[in-house]
């Protein structure tokens, strides 16, 4: 380096540097572009914990929704209904349905929920109130509390969100930070190596499911992926029952059926999570069991709940679709009589 | 091709580099053929339909040149004659594709007004980067014409007109500047100093736009995309927006203008400077020789002074100043916003020059100096600022919406960007780039600065082991920031002066 003019010095930490990015950057684009919301947020390895299955077609015009003057039911849900995939089942067997979203209303159903739901022109005759168990404690801490909702019901006729119907071929991950392969690569290792539970970035957590190459289809099958809110938002109190309830009674103007979507933690790895909640919403009637459904279904299904993903896949959305349809027969034993 | 794209980056530059250096040890004449292929290249990538207008521009004007050239046996008025075919050519090429729609629509509204039915509207694509290349081959014909022009090969004038660092957003190239050092055997060797130079300066540039021009782009679209769409700015978000845009538009264009004079110096060729700390202005008339440099002299050695400039007396001087900066705002684009904005600049430079010469320069106690300094890059800053509001906005309803939340009369909402429905972008995201841009712009010298530390830190080498741990320290941040722009290449992000 002695003899080094000063430029030439220069260019040579730079080309090395150079040449570091470069690595880095081909690196990341051969890492695949992820599919998964927790692969993504956590930057975790989809060629390790990607799901490897392929997804039952569902015809298109069962996924549109119908016009909100003309639904026989209204859902209000949150990214469990977005790819109306369960929906669709009710649709076949000719209920009428369109869906609406808690993010779009800052998470809370007001006091003024029957003239809200009148003037989005609901004329039909259940409402189903679809919500996913982490996110539960909130919706009820703001379950009645606003005195007017902050706006207009707004929906559309279409899913939110069309998913994978296989796992997506291989593409060139341009639109990733430099060292997305090399971070994604390291947080994959520390999933793989670990004896037990991993803390990622995100609240993301890869954690050890026994027996999980009987569930899971992801190459790293003994491991799966989840959400640290599943555990951090905390369990929903007993007493969301009588909340729930007092809600119905209270907007009694059609009748509501409480859809609990138990979280992925709780299925796999802490049945216990929420169970006094369940329990207790399972004996009064509210809405059917879907923890008890889980349960169950996770031992027949492959990929129940995606590996990569805090959701469940599309062929345990059908699934899910008929044990709603069972329990909308339940309420509403024949959808409305329409004109061909 | 964006210079911010793994293409640029990663394909082109180092290939174009790598054969430009190669063919130039045998050959240079054959080294200058292959860069202005290379350019040409680069401008067909854009947009092959518009490649042959620059080629049947390029070679029609080399050949006005050649005519309008004093020699013997041609009358001085037979040239006159050339120039002004020459000129017209040009202008009524330039005004066909940036103009024509501008005319039309303008007619039609007064036709509609008198209840004739309106002209078609033409279909015509502006062909990109036309303004710069229309307006270099102007200043290089009125050379001629005036026996100025020494270097004419045409392979060098190809390659001064095509070249492809500044082709489609400038900086606004004087073929006395350029040719001569496509003549020049040493621009044809590879220089360690000046490529170090150039990686850095070109490093820097891509930084400015991608790691600040961007993210504050974000917040202005916001804004300015929103008055189109009414949602009227409150009091706080419109000045955010405009701010916002004030710098984004400086480091976009700044940051190219770095980009290309960085490329064009890694392959021998120094571009002028094109912008020297702006923001730090004190008066309007400081702002245009740091803002744009190269249009603002030749807008100044082709425009002002042929139009007699300030050897008419002080009032056609005034006139001269304001038609000046008005042709310049039309220049930017065919819109009365443009109109707008080249009017203001105009009559704010008359006003600069009208104090300047009515109040008497006094002298002021050094204690006190700063705070007129003060006053008056406050006022400048606050004038260029409400400029750009016109330059941005869509139109004059919309410039109007954005100036009425700058005055506070849409209502203040304490919350930033509290009256949008949705944010594509995170606030940290935008503030802490307005934060770091305030400070770049109003504290830091700009870009070519970078001669003093690279490729050697100049204030420590006398001191071997400083200045060898200073050149290291300097390669390194250079390649880090290269890194993060790289991570950002993932996005589609044109820069603001291709319009033009």
């Amino acid at each position: 380096m002695q003899g080094t003019s000063p430029a030439r010095l220069w260019l040579q930490v730079f080309a090395a540097g150079f040449a570091v990015v470069c690595v880095l950057l081909l690196w990341t684009f051969l890492t695949p572009i992820n599919y998964g919301d927790l692969t993504r947020t956590g930057r975790v390895s989809e060629r390790a914990f990607g799901w490897r299955h392929v997804e039952p077609t569902v015809a298109p015009e069962l996924l549109k929704a119908a016009p909100m003057d003309q639904a026989d039911i209204l859902v209000i849900g949150d990214s469990f209904s977005m790819t109306h995939r369960w929906q669709s089942v009710l649709t076949g067997a000719g209920y009428a349905l369109r869906t609406a979203f808690w993010r779009d209303y800052d998470e809370s159903l007001c006091a003024d929920f029957d003239q809200w739901v009148a003037q989005a022109g609901f004329r039909g005759r259940l409402i189903v109130i679809e919500s996913v168990e982490r996110l539960m404690p909130e919706r009820m801490r703001k379950l009645g509390a606003c005195a007017s909702a902050n706006k207009p019901m707004t929906t559309q006729d279409i899913p939110i969100y069309v998913p994978w119907q296989q796992p997506p071929p291989f593409q060139f991950n341009t639109g990733a930070k430099v060292l997305a392969g090399l971070i994604t690569w390291h947080n994959t290792w520390r999933i793989e190596r670990a004896a037990g539970d991993v803390t990622l970035p995100n609240e993301v957590m890869g954690r050890v499911v026994p027996d999980g190459c009987s569930f899971f289809t992801s190459r790293v099958c003994g491991k799966s992926l989840f959400v640290e809110q599943d555990i951090s938002y905390g369990e929903i109190p007993p007493a969301a029952v009588q909340q729930l309830r007092a809600f119905a009674h209270a907007h009694a103007t059609v009748p509501i059926l409480w859809m609990v979507i138990p979280n992925k933690t709780t299925v796999y790895l802490e049945p216990d999570h929420s169970g006094a909640f369940f329990d207790a919403f399972n004996a009064a009637g509210l809405g059917p069991d879907l923890r008890g459904f889980a349960f169950e279904q996770r031992h027949k299904l492959k990929d129940f709940y995606f590996t990569n993903d805090t959701h469940m896949s599309m062929a345990a959305q059908l699934v899910l679709g008929e044990r709603m349809l069972q329990a909308v027969r339940e309420v509403l034993p024949q959808p409305a009589a329409r004109l061909p | 091709m964006l210079f911010n794209s793994y293409t640029f980056i990663f394909v082109f530059f180092p290939i174009v580099w790598t054969g430009f250096f190669l063919i130039g040890r045998r050959n240079t004449r054959a080294a200058a053929g292959f860069l202005g292929l290379a350019s040409l290249f680069f401008y067909g990538w854009w947009s092959v339909a518009a490649l042959p207008l620059l080629l049947g521009s390029v070679c029609l004007n080399y050949w006005f040149g050649l005519q309008v050239s004093p020699r013997e046996g041609v009358g001085d008025q037979r040239r006159k004659h050339m120039l002004v075919l020459a000129l017209a050519a040009n202008l009524v090429v330039l005004a066909v594709f940036k103009y024509a729609n501008f005319f039309v629509d303008n007619v039609n509204d007064g036709l509609s007004a008198a209840g004739i039915s309106p002209l078609p509207v033409l279909d015509i694509a502006l062909p990109i980067g036309i303004s710069f290349y229309t307006f270099t081959q102007i200043a290089f014909i009125v050379d001629c014409w005036q026996g100025k022009v020494l270097e004419r090969r045409f392979v060098h004038y190809l390659l001064f007109v095509t070249y492809f660092p500044h082709l489609v957003a400038g900086p606004v190239l004087h073929h006395a500047q350029m040719m001569p050092q496509f003549a020049r055997a040493s621009t044809y060797r590879p220089d360690p100093d000046k490529i170090a130079l150039g990686l850095a300066i070109f490093t820097f540039g891509l930084s400015k736009k991608l790691l600040l021009g961007d993210p504050l782009g974000r917040a202005a679209d916001l804004v300015f995309h929103g008055a189109a769409n009414g949602i009227a700015p409150t009091l706080y978000s419109a000045w955010l927006g405009v701010v916002g845009y004030t710098l984004q538009l400086y480091f976009d264009f700044s940051g190219y203008s770095d980009m290309a004079i960085g490329l064009s110096l890694c392959l021998g060729v120094r571009l002028p400077l094109n912008f020297a700390s702006p923001y730090k202005a004190t008066s309007i008339i400081e702002f245009w020789r740091r803002w744009h440099i190269t249009l603002s002299n030749f807008l100044r050695d082709y425009l002002y002074i042929p139009l007699g400039g300030n050897r008419k007396g002080p009032a056609r001087r005034y006139v001269n100043l304001f038609l000046t900066m008005l042709l310049g705002g039309l220049w930017h684009g065919a819109g009365w916003t443009f109109v707008l904005w080249g009017a203001l600049h105009g009559a704010m430079l008359i006003v600069n020059h009208l104090w300047n010469a009515l109040v008497p320069r006094r002298p002021v106690p050094h204690r006190h100096a700063w705070a007129g300094r003060l006053a008056g890059w406050a006022l400048t800053f606050l004038c260029v600022m409400m400029a750009w509001v016109v330059f941005r906005a869509h139109d004059m309803h919309s410039a109007g919406e954005i100036y009425k939340g700058l005055f506070g009369l849409n209502g203040f909402n304490p919350k930033a960007f509290g009256e949008y429905p949705e944010l594509a972008f995170r606030k940290p995201d935008f503030f802490q780039p307005l934060l770091a841009g305030l400070l770049i712009a109003f504290a830091f010298p700009p870009t070519i600065s970078l001669e003093r530390w690279v490729p050697q830190v100049r204030a420590v080498a006398a001191r071997p082991r400083l200045a060898r741990a200073g050149s290291v320290g300097c390669a390194l941040l250079t390649v880090y920031l290269l890194g993060a722009c790289i991570s950002s290449l993932g996005v589609f992000s044109p820069f603001l002066y291709f319009q033009f």
